[in-house]
């Protein structure tokens, strides 16, 4: 298998994990404050953005084109 | 009066216009910088195919950062709730699509010398007809996101007229905001049409900058001196019972929700949360637009990387939402939204121009006013690529020079057309615009992304797939609002309310899916122009070194 469909393999699965951390309702979906003021509901998926743009970006630049 | 505290002067309304020259200086700029041949379709329209991955993480965030963010996610998350900050997975999700997609048309369009996806859907299926619908539905979506940015523009011009109590003025029949919009609007067009998306890139840097300024302070400067979230959160929940707030809140917002809930989502309303985002995240990359700002990457892992940290950029959106909470914990600017305005599209503007200096309210205010421009033009700019090129060059064959040209004039015309449909609109549904945009973009998700997989799908199969998919979400957009104003993008199903996009690419693949196995049945054969070669990199480079 080459290095592209790899890649393409590893967004997909990335992109799959990202859906599931931000579709598990119960477990953030409280009212109970945290940092900020602002309950876990908001700061769960704020922290979220930070680990999507990490798990993608390590997906890109495992599997760059250049390196190969 | 009510405009006390207000804090908009002259000084507001200088450094407005003093940015705002600023700003028209560097969209003309643009036009010389790194310059190409812009009497050319792909040098205008994709800005030669020379940027880097800072300046594609700056394109694609200004597509992000616009009257959608500033106005139309904070206006329903304030006047429905928590429901509204799907905006946030949205973003997340889109983005990840974008990773799976976008490199690969990127190499197909560099071998092959592609503008936009109907360029690929018509060799990649063999099939005009297709390529035409799919032009077409990117054209007509892009309709109502640009009216969506306008009602933003507008949205600024609206309080920051209130605030130098300029508001009976009448010139030819128009009134103040509606003559600023038009002004603007000539600017914009004359600009656009100088320097294409060269032009809009630094014009996008220089409004994210401001945007960022405008987000980072707020949302620092209001919790510190007003009591913070825990705050917001208080007043919201006592103002709830407070009958001639209630009353007029849902007068002004016409909610369902009212009192809107904020501190978390109603479980009734999962299936509605998460069908919203994953619907508008299928949908995003899906826009001519996002397309165009994809192919302008020079290559694609400065492409890869600069989609990749997008969900970054989302920090800013989901922030800027919370100014829909946060006007809670500033009484005059609450009262402003919900018994001076009338409307939840005023809630960012009105929150800074009652928090913050005025002098540094019309730098917000230009931010969020050239947050709707820029995208206005980038939107205009891929619209026009798109029916040049796929529509109009099917029929009648025209030299390189005339097709810029005409690309050029009907960029202009579509901000006019869209420029109509913000007076038939109620602005704090503007959200509803991009969610209707959304519904009909999704409906070439079979001929456009799946194609970029697979070239087992029949031409005329998809094309039945796409008009089952476009009728059933129109018509179920229609019947979810009884046929009349557009206040909702959600039909109720056993599994809750669902965004009416996924449904619809549902019925769509079903359609396309059946199809094209019945095509095999009766012995058709993929008979693509584009093979496996053509998606790879190294061909690519190849081709750029030429």
């Amino acid at each position: 298998m080459n290095r592209e469909t790899l890649f393409y393999i590893a967004a997909f699965v990335a992109l799959v994990v990202d859906i599931i951390l931000y579709s598990i309702y119960p477990v953030f979906n409280s009212s109970v404050t945290s940092i900020g003021g602002l309950p876990v509901f908001y700061v769960y998926q704020l922290i979220m953005l930070v680990v999507s743009s990490i798990l993608f970006l390590a997906v890109s630049l495992i599997f760059m084109s250049r390196r190969w | 009066m009510a405009t006390n505290g207000l804090n908009i002067d002259y000084v507001t309304l200088g450094v407005f216009i003093g940015l705002f020259i600023v700003f028209a200086f560097l969209g003309f700029y643009g036009a010389y910088w790194r310059k190409g041949d812009l009497t050319k379709l792909d040098e205008w329209g994709l800005g030669g195919r020379r940027l880097g991955w800072l300046l594609v993480w700056f394109l694609l965030g200004a597509d992000l950062f616009t009257a959608y963010t500033f106005i139309a996610v904070p206006s329903a998350y304030f006047a429905n709730g928590t429901i509204y900050w799907f905006a946030v997975p949205y973003v997340a999700w889109g983005f990840g699509v974008a990773l799976l997609t976008m490199p690969r048309l990127w190499s197909v369009a560099k071998n092959k010398g592609y503008v936009t996806a109907a360029d690929f859907v018509k060799d990649r299926f063999n099939n005009k007809a297709l390529a035409i619908a799919v032009a077409l539905t990117g054209v007509v979506a892009e309709l109502p996101y640009i009216a969506l940015q306008i009602v933003g523009m507008e949205a600024v011009l609206v309080v920051l007229l209130i605030g130098l109590k300029i508001t009976k003025v009448t010139y030819l029949g128009l009134t103040v905001s509606e003559l600023a919009l038009l002004i603007a609007f000539i600017i914009l067009a004359a600009f656009t049409i100088t320097s294409g998306l060269r032009g809009a890139a630094l014009t996008g840097v220089f409004k994210d900058i401001l945007v960022w300024i405008t987000v980072l302070t707020v949302i620092i400067a209001v919790p510190l001196t007003t009591g913070g979230f825990q705050h917001a959160f208080a007043t919201a929940s006592q103002l709830a019972s407070n009958k001639t707030f209630v009353q007029q809140f849902s007068s002004d917002t016409g909610s369902k929700f009212s009192p809107a809930i904020y501190e978390y989502l109603n479980p009734k309303f999962y299936m509605a949360y998460f069908s919203l985002a994953l619907g508008s995240s299928l949908a995003l990359y899906l826009y001519p637009h996002a397309i165009n700002g994809s192919l302008s990457a020079n290559d694609r892992d400065k492409l890869k990387i600069a989609t990749s940290l997008m969900p970054i950029y989302g920090i800013g959106l989901a922030l800027i939402s919370l100014f829909g909470l946060l006007v809670y914990a500033v009484p005059s600017a609450l009262n402003f939204v919900v018994f001076k305005a009338k409307t939840g599209s005023v809630v960012v503007p009105a929150l800074i121009a009652y928090s913050m200096p005025d002098w540094f309210v019309g730098l917000a205010f230009l931010a969020i006013f050239i947050g709707g421009l820029v995208p206005a033009a980038i939107m205009a700019i891929g619209v026009a690529n798109l029916l040049t090129r796929n529509v109009i060059e099917e029929f009648t064959k025209l030299s390189p020079t005339s097709e810029a040209r005409l690309a050029k004039i009907l960029s202009t015309v579509f901000k006019f057309v869209a420029l109509g449909f913000v007076f038939v609109v109620p602005s704090t549904y503007a959200i509803q615009l991009q969610l209707l945009g959304g519904i009909m973009i999704a409906q070439t998700l079979p001929a456009v992304f799946l194609a970029l997989y697979t070239d087992k799908l029949e031409g005329y199969s998809t094309l039945g797939g796409w008009a089952a998919g476009m009728f059933s979400g129109i018509f179920l957009t229609l019947y979810a609002n009884h046929f009349s104003a557009l206040k909702t993008s959600l039909f109720l199903t056993p599994l809750g309310p669902m965004y009416i996009a996924l449904i619809a690419l549902g019925i769509n693949l079903a359609v396309t899916v059946i199809g094209s196995l019945i095509a095999y049945a009766s012995g058709w054969k993929p008979t693509s122009k584009i093979t496996a070669v053509d998606f790879e990199p190294q061909i690519a480079k190849n081709v750029k070194q030429k």
